[in-house]
């Protein structure tokens, strides 16, 4: 299914260098309200076809990273560019490269589809009428009935449809299948693969269901104490990843001998411990041994390790 | 929970609901000025006519609280809870029946301290009851206005006169009798009520308590109820939300098809038509014919004008509200489509920054202004004769330019708006009017030199919040920063 869509290995992301060839690049971004921090010293950047999945815990802050990245939310330090210009200040050109489905979909509620989709229309340079009609169709949305009138699923998938309509070399989406059932989520799911395949488009995308992702096995992000605690494509990952539990001393021999990272550890019970480690890139993955035993995770494993 | 402390909980509630939406100062402002007021006009009136003066403050006063204390207690009276939580709306109503034995209480001191104890704790239980059930029925106090107007003409017409001549014997020798059966029966109204309006759940209360939330919201954008797509509101709200939508809804698909090469009015367009000079227009030319109709009912009950100055000035205090409407509604309107405006502003062609703040701060000032004049215009005409009423009409009008202000602010730290939003800025410039009249007379100034004060007050206040602006944050998406 990602054959043909680009994706990078994996790379520590802790501030990287704004990367003038990406879409998007944040560098040392820091997002506090009032005492909390919310994100901290955050780095990111996604290169241009990449489709990313961003995965944290509710209240992570993966809106107002994703808010922070289009320049909705000013940041209190750090740099954030959308194809090399100042998310704040980006110029009219930019700005038609980009398109955005928030986290809630009961937008515009006195107008109707089709006098929503007019009014957008009339701001963008480009617009693609016939996969706008075709969508409508397909999807089923009446054209003339208020958005208030339509259901929170219709809603949902008519922001979608607005967000593509002028087919965006970026397309950021905040949740954007929670109101879907799973017919609807797999019809969304194989028009964004349509999209990245066809056009070569950007995605970055939150969401809580995991299988989802699974699914369209893109890259994946995790977003942890105010960071991206790890990004890589997600089959490389569970491919790479291991849970390895026993003895505390020879958890960490076992994992120090094999050049195994560290990615948590959990202290169990009668001086036990239990440990995820990922294997580099070029190294095979060690069978049980010594006392320590080695298994496959899963990505819920690996979401629930991640992002504590 | 024991009972005292169930009772503690419901009674905290409308002070922590301002405390955690919002801040209490602008309630705190409200009192103040109209304290200031009352004192103000204590050193006016000849020294036998302080102790009414009074009376009559405090007790406007505590008819304030009753009505808060009333409207959290039915907003408290949600039907999941009514329906699943123990003891909930039990507590409610004995929360309801205490508090309003409480006021009544205090009404019949106030009464005491006047000479008049029994009268005046049977208006003021009256009165609490009619306010608790204006709360759910809102068209009652527009019933009891209109009714207002016959009064002169009933208290000076036979019938009247009759029931006086036929009660005043009944009254003078069985009065204990007639007291103990008026308390009873305000008590058995009391609990009825309690029972009415504090409801014990199900699909009935359900629906009601959702009506009465959609009116609710429908009062915070400035009682038409559009600032999310909001199909609340009564009939007279229907109507008038219609009017605005048509009138709109066709200048919104003439501008979409002109394309026009400024983004700016176009996007705004997106926020719908609580800020829009087009639904204003459509509030206007609804509210006209809705107020000629009330003047004409009002003319039927009772033509001998000269009684009426009260109905007339209602009639100019509502249609200034309309004229100043968009400075009533901007908080509830900018709040309520923010989520809609993190859409507008990533728009090719829509300003940023200081250049959007400037350009809106413009705009919506500007519809204020034309507004506002147009308010003047069409009510001077409705003026009653007599100087009091020209003197109040002029510090009023030029109080409502301080409105103006709101217009001009850091949206991007806008926060929720609480359900007196809309109402607490009239009412503050509406004391401030009343206060300057009486500094006026106080210092024997004429009125040109209050008008030309709030006038001034209001074009420097403007100014310097438009310096500020300068500075601050993009206003969308507004409330980022609160």
């Amino acid at each position: 299914m990602s054959a043909g869509i680009s994706s990078s290995s994996a790379w520590a992301l802790h501030a990287p260098l704004p990367d003038p060839a990406a879409s998007v690049s944040l560098s040392g971004v820091r997002v506090a309200f009032g005492a909390q921090t919310v994100l901290d010293g955050l780095g990111w950047a996604l290169l241009p076809g990449q489709v990313v999945g961003l995965l944290g815990r509710n209240g992570a802050g993966k809106t107002t990273l994703l808010e922070s990245l289009l320049g909705l939310r000013e940041v209190d330090a750090g740099t954030v560019q959308l194809f090399g210009q100042p998310a704040a200040e980006l110029d009219d050109s930019a700005r038609a490269r980009i398109g955005y489905v928030p986290q809630q979909s009961d937008l515009f509620e006195w107008m109707t589809p089709a006098q929503m989709l007019g009014y957008f229309k009339s701001f963008y340079p480009r617009w693609n009428d016939a996969k706008v009609e075709g969508l409508l169709s397909k999807w089923d949305i009446a054209r003339d009935k208020p958005i208030g009138k339509l259901s929170g699923g219709q809603q949902q998938r008519l922001a979608i449809v607005r967000a593509l309509a002028h087919e965006p070399d970026l397309l950021v989406l905040d949740e954007p299948v929670a109101s879907l059932d799973p017919a609807g989520r797999r019809d969304f799911l194989r028009e964004l693969v349509d999209q990245v395949l066809n056009r070569g488009t950007t995605v970055v995308f939150s969401t809580h269901i995991l299988s989802d992702l699974e699914r369209v096995a893109f890259n994946v992000a995790f977003l942890s104490a105010g960071r991206i605690a790890l990004q890589a494509p997600l089959d490389e990952l569970l491919e790479t990843t291991r849970r390895l539990h026993g003895p505390a001393a020879a958890v960490q021999a076992f994992a120090a001998a094999h050049r195994m990272t560290e990615l948590r550890s959990t202290a169990l019970d009668a001086g036990r411990q239990q440990m995820l480690v990922r294997s580099a890139g070029d190294a095979s993955v060690p069978a049980a041994g010594g006392g320590v035993g080695v298994e496959p995770v899963s990505l819920e494993d690996l979401f629930m390790g991640l992002t504590q | 929970m024991n009972a005292p402390a169930r009772w503690t909980t419901v009674l905290r509630a409308p002070l922590q609901q301002w405390r955690n939406q919002g801040s209490v100062w602008p309630l705190i402002t409200v009192v103040g000025v109209a304290i200031a007021c009352v004192l103000l006009g204590l050193t006016r009136v000849p020294s036998h006519a302080r102790l009414p003066l009074a009376v009559v403050a405090l007790a406007t006063l505590a008819a304030c609280a009753w009505l808060w204390l009333a409207i959290s207690l039915q907003q408290q009276n949600h039907p999941h809870a009514a329906r699943l939580v123990p003891g909930h709306v039990q507590t409610l109503r004995r929360v309801f029946l205490g508090s309003w034995l409480l006021f009544v209480a205090f009404g019949a001191a106030l009464g005491a301290l006047v000479g008049y104890a029994v009268p005046m704790a049977a208006g003021t239980a009256v009165l609490l009851l009619v306010l608790a059930w204006s709360i759910r029925l809102p068209f009652l106090g527009l019933v009891i206005w209109l009714a207002s107007a016959a009064v002169p003409r009933w208290v000076d017409g036979p019938v009247a006169a009759a029931l006086l001549e036929t009660l005043m014997p009944v009254w003078q020798h069985q009065l204990e009798a007639i007291v103990v059966g008026a308390a009873l029966l305000l008590w058995l109204a009391a609990v009825l009520s309690a029972g009415a309006l504090l409801r014990a759940g199900g699909s009935h209360h359900a629906q009601a308590y959702r009506n009465r939330a959609k009116r609710q919201a429908a009062q915070r954008s400035g009682g038409t109820g559009w600032a999310r797509g909001q199909s609340e509101g009564g009939t007279m709200a229907g109507v008038v939300r219609y009017c605005a939508s048509f009138v709109f809804m066709r200048w919104f698909t003439r501008t979409i098809e002109r394309r026009d090469r400024d983004a700016l009015p176009r996007a705004l367009l997106g926020l719908g038509p609580a800020l829009h000079w087009t639904g204003q227009l459509g509030q206007v030319l609804a509210y006209g014919p809705i107020a000629g109709v009330l003047l004409l009912v009002i003319w039927q009950i009772n033509p001998a004008t000269h009684a009426l100055s009260g109905i007339w000035l209602g009639l100019i205090f509502a249609a200034m509200t309309v004229a100043v409407s968009v400075a009533l509604q901007v908080r509830t309107a900018v709040y309520g489509t923010r989520r809609e405006q993190a859409l507008l502003i990533l728009l090719p062609g829509m300003p940023r920054g200081a250049v959007l703040n400037a350009r809106l701060a413009r705009r919506l000032s500007l519809q204020f202004v034309c507004s506002w004049a147009l308010g003047v215009l069409v009510c001077v005409p409705l003026l009653p004769p007599g100087v009091a009423a020209a003197g109040w009409f002029a510090s009023f009008a030029a109080a409502c330019l301080l409105l103006g202000v709101r217009l001009r602010s850091d949206w991007s730290r806008l926060r929720p708006p609480m359900p007196m939003t809309a109402i607490m800025p009239l009412l503050l410039v509406s004391l401030l009017s009343v206060c300057a009249m009486i500094a006026q007379a106080w210092l024997t100034v004429p009125a040109w030199v209050g008008v030309l004060a709030f006038v001034a007050a209001a074009g420097l206040w403007a100014a310097w919040r438009g310096y500020r602006l300068r500075g601050v944050p993009s206003a969308f998406p507004a409330g980022r920063r609160a």
